[in-house]
This record gives structure tokens, C-alpha cells and sequence, in this order.
């Protein structure tokens, strides 16, 4: 199920009723999350859970031998855990497109295979909790952590259902202490954890889908249609749809935790007000690009080499970070352009007060960005090159609704507002006012929501 | 207050409130005789057939599933019409003796020897109709056949051709949970906030002005097949062009209600987009009646554009009803009176 259906409208508060009659008692607690996960889950596609608790049993059992066994043996069960947790995303993600390029390269051959490659169906969020189980087996292989003891607690750990479906992809050592000792839900970041629920939602259905409907469809389906205005815009929408999508779902996923007593690491931090690409991905989907730096890039001997063996960790990472997110061409040249970008602006200066330079240098590094967004959305090189060729064209009138130019706005001055004001704002001002009065707040975007709604999007990385 | 406490004073003051704002809704709607989920209807449909005038008259009834005054299989020399329509010859909240379907044998000259089959149900499309004159045609042998179809038609190929764009996710969920869904989707709320915000939001899209050339062509194929049923059937099939509360001279004029309604069922055309599409069909209709060598009744003459007719931007009142009876009947007594004049000579 996704968070803005009515389906979770009704499993949160009524998952959230169980959890708080038995929270105190560790190992019903336990019980209650993992019940509750797997059922969140397989409202989705019940068959694929399966896949989730074999990860779970064979990494379970790995972390506890690895614990145990000698250096050679540690490193053929790493060799075990890679090879089932990277032979199902590969089965399930990437089949298809092996299959498909595979039909294609024998069909220059005159040998012709049948079409089979649509029969497997993604199962969401595998790439999620594909990162989070190896993160664990590497870790304990790395002796960073010990094994987690309790089957359950590992079970939970891997199906935690606020981040399963589409992160923050969370570290064993940062989630499995918090259900290893008693919870604790202070009742600020309750408040705020319900705040965060609330402002995903926000971003999620009255940005991200009004971007989507208002503009981005429309555009990227035939940019031919489009002035070079419209497109430009077209570019921007997608950049603040997909961040308010995928942000939305964090803040969500972090929201939940919250109301639970649980931390997930946060995932975004204003992404678009980065000054260079690398400060990009200290910024965007901070839970990937730190497991690509921490699992793959030093792995790969990270910057401790020639200045060309650091090139190369970094276009790999960049390229395999493109491929995480589907087997299709956009994403590896997705990825490549990262790569380059990162490799040329290796040395920039982060400006650290606040200067005329320092805009400059948002304003080059988010088209950056953007442009590398028109390379992520497009469906095919013909359409790319349709954009491209619609945007040299220099038209500037304009089909867009004032809608949608005021949800654009909306998005880039909630992107700019200073942070220390939002804080203020939601962790004292409105915390401050009658249960009453903020009940009514809520129960008013609720309402924003359901009219907002239109169809039934789901997230753009339950995809991934 | 600390957590727990917290989290049940929220979820009770939202759903009371929530619940609150439904009740009141529904009120109006139920007073209005709207179905609702939560107090239910007023006044009943079978109330209106159990009334001394109306019923056992009308249908439907298990045995007889049409909204029209309830005859047998036919025995003598009767006229028998037959109207293909959907919810246009329903009728809604409008009594099933002030439809147009059951008023048009009053002022036909063979009167008292003229009955009507309205084979017609909401949301029913042209295939559909073919589909229920085959399935009765035989029983009730009509002599005419006249459709009235376009609006539902233009909605339903504007589905075809945003459905690509969202496919309709497939259920493999544990728990079944569509009927509550369905059931969500029927409050008065819902209703409410996805009329007014959603339509809002929806007019402000990027609605094409027409529809691709390909969908009059399977318009026209629909047209077609419905007259070659009727004829393979035995029955004189009859068009009727298709009239709206507003052209393109007043759409203006158009209440924002109305246009927020509008895109609930328009999701790919804007209202002008629409309104042409409409222009351009009833062209077609004209083509194929006189390529085919059958009637076309124009309806549009007296009634289009004229919002006095219409409840709603394509649903008669009850005074729009009464014009497009006297328009077919006028129609059907003319052609009545060539077949005498030719039978004479």
C-alpha cells in the first residue's frame, strides 16, 4: 500500500493502536512491527514478500556464522550473501532488460527468442532492502558490528515498513540498538513526527502530482508540442517533482518512525541549494550516496591513488549508482553525466557565508542537476533529442496554467525559506497551539489531500 | 500529555470533526434525494413505482428491465419503438412518466396504438445497446430503433486515451479493500472535495483541443454497427443528433460548478475541445445517415446550446424531456405518414 491511499489512511492508526498497547513488552512489540510490516507489504503483491524473508533468513544466518568463522570461510559466506542478494535484484530487475537487449542482438542474427522477459513483475522496494541486508553482512564481515542475536529483531530490521518500500535505506547499526533496548515516544517528537507525516503528504500529492499533472506529463510525452519556455519550465517541474515526491516519501518514512520511537537518518537536505555536485550528493538521497561511498567506492580504493584511479572509483560508482535505479540507458547515462560533472568540479570551493558567489554558484550547479533530470526523465533518445531540439528554439510563450506556476513557486520558496524559520515555526510556534486548533489544521489538509488527489499516483522510486 | 494520549485526542478530534463535515453534507444531499452512504435516500426509486399512477406500469422489473411503461411480447400490428440511450433516457430523479422515452407515444397519431422500449441504463454505450437489442429484440419486435449516444462515447474513448498514461494498478493485495474504497469514494465529502478541488485542478491541466483523428473513425464504426444490427434485426434504425445545454456561443456562460463537474468525466479534452468534438460528430452522424440511407432526427435545431432544457450540461429536465418526445414523435409521425402516402399509391 502506498502512504497517500486510503488503505494506510486506515492501517496507521489502527497499527499504531496495537503498537501502543504493547510497546512496553519488547517481544510482542517485535511481533507487532514485523505483523504489521510484512502486512503493509503484501498489500501490495502478497506473493513477493517471500522474497523479503528469504533475504532475511539467509543474511540472518550469514551475520551470525560470520561471526564465528574463520577469515577464509568469512569471506566465501560474504561471497554467499552478495551472490543471493545480488542474483535476486538481478533476476527481478534486470532480466527484463537483459532479455529485451538480448532479443535484439540475436534478432541481428536471424535467432529469434520468445517473449518471456514481461512475466516478471518488479517487486517494489527490492533495491531498498537488497542495500539494507548487504550493509549488514558487509558490516559484520568488516567487524564493524557484531550479528543481531534475535531473529525477529533482524526480521523487523530488514522489513521495517515505514522505509521499505523506498528507503531511507537504514544501517544495522543505526536501527537494530533503537529495538534493542526499550522504546521511549516523548510526546515533541511525536509532534513531530506526525508534523513530518503530514508534510510529505504536502509535497507528495499537492507539489509533486500537481507537477506532474499541470506540466511534466504533458511535456515529456511530446515536447514537440511545447515552446522552448514551456519546456524550460517543463525541466524545473520535474526537478521539484521528483524531489518532492521522493522527499515526501522520507519525510513520511521519518514521520512514522517518529510516532513509533524510532530515528531513520534524514535523506534529503535541500538538495537543490548544493554548490557543487559532490556538496549535490551530500544533499540528495543521502542514504544511497553514502552506502555507494561506503560499500562501492571505497571498496573500489576510493580517492587513495592516482588521480586517475580516483576518476575511475568515481565514474564506477556514478555509473552503478545510475544502474541502481533500472536497467535502461537513461539511468547509465544518467549516471555517466554524474560521474563527469563530479570529476570536473572535483576541487570546487564550497562558499561558506552567504555572497553573490555563492548564488552563482546554486544557480550553475541546479541546472547541472536539472539538465542531468531531463536525462533521467526521458523515455528514449528520440525524445531527448526532441527536447533538446525544442529548446534551442528559443520560443517564450507560455501553455502553462497559473496553477501550475504557482505550485512551482511554492516549491522553489519552500526549497530557499531558512531553515532555523521553518524550525521555529514547527517545533515551538504550532507545537504551542490547543490540540484543538491543530486537529482542525490537519484534518483540513486531510481534506486538501483527498480533493487534491487526482488518480492514484504512486511514488516515482517505488519503481527502484 | 504525553504521547499515547496525544495520539488518541488527534485521532479522535480529526475523525469527529471529518465525520461532522459528512453528516452535514449528506443532510443537504438527502434532502435533496441524493443517495448517501451514511442516511441513505429519501424517496426511494420504488416508492416512485409503487405510487397509484405509476406503478405496476412502469419498469423495470425482473421480468420486464426497462424504464418504460411495461407491455408484453408483441401480438397485433402495434408501433414498437425501441430507444438506445443511457443515461440520458433515464432520467435520474425524474419520474419515469415524464421521461422522454414514455412521452413520445402520446403525440404520435396512432396513439394507444404505440409503445414505447426504452433500452436504455446509465453509463450504457453504444455497443451495449446493440448488445441488449440483440439479447430482445426478438421478444418485443420494435419497428424503430433510435439512438441517442455521443457524450458517453467521448468520455469513454477520452479513458482509452489517458488510461495509457496510469495503468490501472493490478490487485495482488493480501485483503481486498476496493469496496471500502468504492464506498469512501460515494461520501458526500468525497464527492464534494473532489468536485470542486479536484475539477479546479483538472481545468488547470494541458486539455487537448480534439481529440486524434482515429476516434471519429471508431465512432463511426459504432454508428455503423449499430445500424447494421437493426437492419440484420429487422428493425428501421433511426439517429438522433446529440444536443447540450451550451455551443461554443454561451459555453462562457457556463456555471463554474457545471465546468468543475464537467472535467469528472472529460479527463483528455478541455470544454471547448469537447464542445468541437461534439460539433464534429454530429457531422458524422449526418455523413452516415445519408451514406446509409436513414433518418437523422435534429434535436439540435431546437435544443442545443439552450441551458432551459438541460439539468446538467448534457441531462434533460423535465422540460427538455417533453421537447425531445415532441421532437422524435413529430419525426415518427411524419415518417408514418410517407409510408401511408407511399402504401396509397
Amino acid at each position: 500500500m502506498t502512504f497517500n491511499s486510503i488503505n494506510f489512511a486506515l492501517f496507521l492508526p489502527i497499527f499504531l493502536i496495537l503498537f501502543y498497547s504493547t510497546y512496553k513488552q519488547e517481544r510482542l512489540r517485535d511481533i507487532i512491527l514485523l505483523i504489521g510490516s510484512y502486512i503493509f507489504y503484501m498489500f501490495w503483491y502478497w506473493q513477493y514478500a517471500a522474497l523479503i524473508a528469504l533475504s532475511t533468513i539467509v543474511d540472518f544466518h550469514i551475520g551470525k556464522r560470520l561471526d564465528s568463522e574463520k577469515q577464509q570461510n568469512r569471506l566465501a559466506l560474504l561471497i554467499t550473501s552478495l551472490t543471493v542478494n545480488l542474483g535476486i535484484l538481478a533476476t527481478f530487475k534486470y532480466y527484463n532488460f537483459f532479455y529485451e537487449s538480448s532479443q535484439l542482438a540475436l534478432g541481428l542474427f536471424g535467432i529469434f527468442i520468445p517473449d518471456l522477459y514481461h512475466q516478471l513483475l518488479l517487486p517494489v522496494g527490492i533495491s531498498f532492502y537488497t542495500f539494507q541486508t548487504l550493509s549488514y553482512t558487509i558490516d559484520i564481515y568488516r567487524k564493524k558490528i557484531s550479528h543481531e542475536p534475535s531473529f525477529t529483531k533482524f526480521a523487523v530490521f530488514v522489513s521495517f515498513f515505514p522505509q521499505l518500500v523506498a528507503g531511507p535505506i537504514v544501517r544495522a547499526k543505526d536501527f537494530l540498538p533503537q529495538i534493542n533496548s526499550p522504546i521511549t515516544i516523548n510526546s515533541k517528537d511525536w509532534e513531530l513526527g506526525f508534523q513530518m507525516i503530514f508534510l510529505g503528504l504536502f509535497k507528495k500529492i499537492i507539489i509533486a502530482d500537481l507537477l506532474a499533472y499541470l506540466a511534466v506529463d504533458a511535456v515529456f510525452d511530446n515536447p514537440s508540442t511545447f515552446s522552448s519556455f514551456d519546456l524550460l519550465m517543463g525541466i524545473y517541474a520535474y526537478s521539484f517533482q521528483i524531489y518532492c515526491d521522493f522527499s515526501g516519501y522520507s519525510d513520511i518514512a521519518i514521520g512514522i518512525a517518529l510516532l513509533l520511537g524510532l530515528k531513520l537518518p534524514i535523506n534529503f537536505n535541500r538538495p537543490y541549494l548544493a554548490q557543487s555536485p559532490s556538496d549535490f550528493w551530500k544533499r540528495w538521497h543521502i542514504s544511497l550516496s553514502g552506502w555507494l561511498r561506503d560499500y562501492l567506492y571505497i571498496s573500489l580504493g576510493g580517492n587513495k591513488g592516482s588521480r586517475f584511479f580516483t576518476y575511475r572509483n568515481l565514474m564506477i560508482t556514478m555509473l552503478l549508482g545510475g544502474l541502481w535505479h533500472g536497467a535502461a540507458f537513461n539511468f547509465l547515462l544518467w549516471g555517466a553525466f554524474h560521474g563527469l560533472i563530479l570529476i570536473l568540479t572535483r576541487n570546487a570551493i564550497i562558499e561558506q557565508s552567504f555572497n553573490l558567489k555563492m548564488i552563482g554558484k546554486i544557480i550553475i550547479n541546479f541546472h547541472l542537476i536539472a539538465f542531468s533530470w531531463l536525462l533521467f526523465r526521458v523515455s528514449d533518445i528520440n525524445t531527448f533529442n526532441e527536447y533538446i531540439g525544442g529548446l534551442s528554439e528559443l520560443s517564450l510563450t507560455s501553455s502553462l496554467s497559473p496553477l501550475f506556476y504557482l505550485v512551482l513557486s511554492t516549491a522553489i520558496i519552500a526549497h530557499v525559506i531558512p531553515r532555523n524559520f521553518i524550525e521555529r515555526i514547527t517545533t515551538k510556534d504550532f507545537i504551542a497551539l490547543p490540540t484543538l486548533f491543530k486537529s482542525s489544521v490537519y484534518a483540513g489538509l486531510l481534506l486538501l489531500f483527498v480533493g487534491a488527489s487526482i488518480g492514484t499516483p504512486t511514488f516515482i522510486y517505488f519503481q527502484f | 500529555m504525553n504521547a499515547i494520549k496525544l495520539f488518541y485526542a488527534y485521532i479522535f478530534t480529526i475523525a469527529a470533526l471529518i465525520i461532522c463535515a459528512e453528516l452535514l453534507l449528506e443532510y443537504r444531499h438527502y434532502n435533496l434525494g441524493y443517495t448517501t452512504p451514511i442516511l441513505g435516500t429519501k424517496a426511494p426509486q420504488e416508492k416512485e413505482y409503487s405510487s397509484p399512477q405509476l406503478s405496476p406500469k412502469f419498469g423495470p422489473t425482473e421480468a420486464f428491465p426497462f424504464k418504460s411503461r411495461i407491455i408484453l411480447p408483441k401480438k397485433t400490428t402495434q408501433l414498437r419503438l425501441w430507444i438506445a440511450s443511457s443515461s440520458h433516457a433515464v432520467g435520474g430523479r425524474t419520474p419515469a412518466k415524464d421521461i422522454f422515452p414514455n412521452l413520445i407515444c402520446k403525440a404520435i397519431s396512432t396513439t394507444g396504438n404505440c409503445e414505447t422500449i426504452n433500452g436504455s441504463g446509465p453509463g450504457m454505450l453504444i455497443n451495449e445497446n446493440i448488445q441488449l437489442l440483440r439479447k430482445y429484440a426478438k421478444t418485443y419486435q420494435p419497428d424503430y430503433a433510435i439512438l441517442y449516444q455521443m457524450s458517453l462515447e467521448i468520455s469513454n474513448q477520452q479513458k482509452l486515451l489517458t488510461s495509457s498514461r496510469v495503468p490501472p494498478p493490478k490487485n495482488h493485495a493480501i485483503i481486498n479493500t476496493d469496496y471500502l474504497t468504492k464506498w469512501l469514494q460515494q461520501t458526500s465529502l468525497y464527492t464534494h472535495l473532489s468536485d470542486y478541488i479536484g475539477g479546479n485542478i483538472k481545468l488547470s491541466g494541458l486539455l487537448k483541443e480534439e481529440l486524434p483523428p482515429s476516434m471519429a473513425t471508431d465512432f463511426e464504426n459504432r454508428i455503423i454497427s449499430f445500424i447494421n444490427t437493426c437492419r440484420e434485426l429487422n428493425i428501421t434504425p433511426i439517429l438522433t443528433n446529440f444536443s447540450v445545454s451550451h455551443d461554443l456561443s454561451n459555453l462562457a456562460n457556463m456555471h463554474y460548478s457545471e465546468r468543475t463537474n464537467f472535467v469528472k468525466y472529460n479527463s483528455y479534452l478541455s470544454p471547448t475541445g469537447w464542445v468541437k468534438t461534439l460539433d464534429q460528430y454530429n457531422s458524422l452522424l449526418l455523413d452516415i445517415a445519408k451514406k446509409h440511407e436513414i433518418e437523422l432526427i435534429d434535436s439540435r435545431t431546437v435544443m442545443n446550446g439552450k441551458p432551459e432544457y438541460f439539468s446538467d450540461f448534457i441531462h434533460f429536465n423535465k422540460r427538455g424531456h417533453a421537447a425531445l418526445a415532441q421532437i422524435i414523435s413529430s419525426h415518427i409521425n411524419a415518417t408514418l405518414e410517407t409510408e401511408h402516402t407511399q402504401d396509397d399509391i
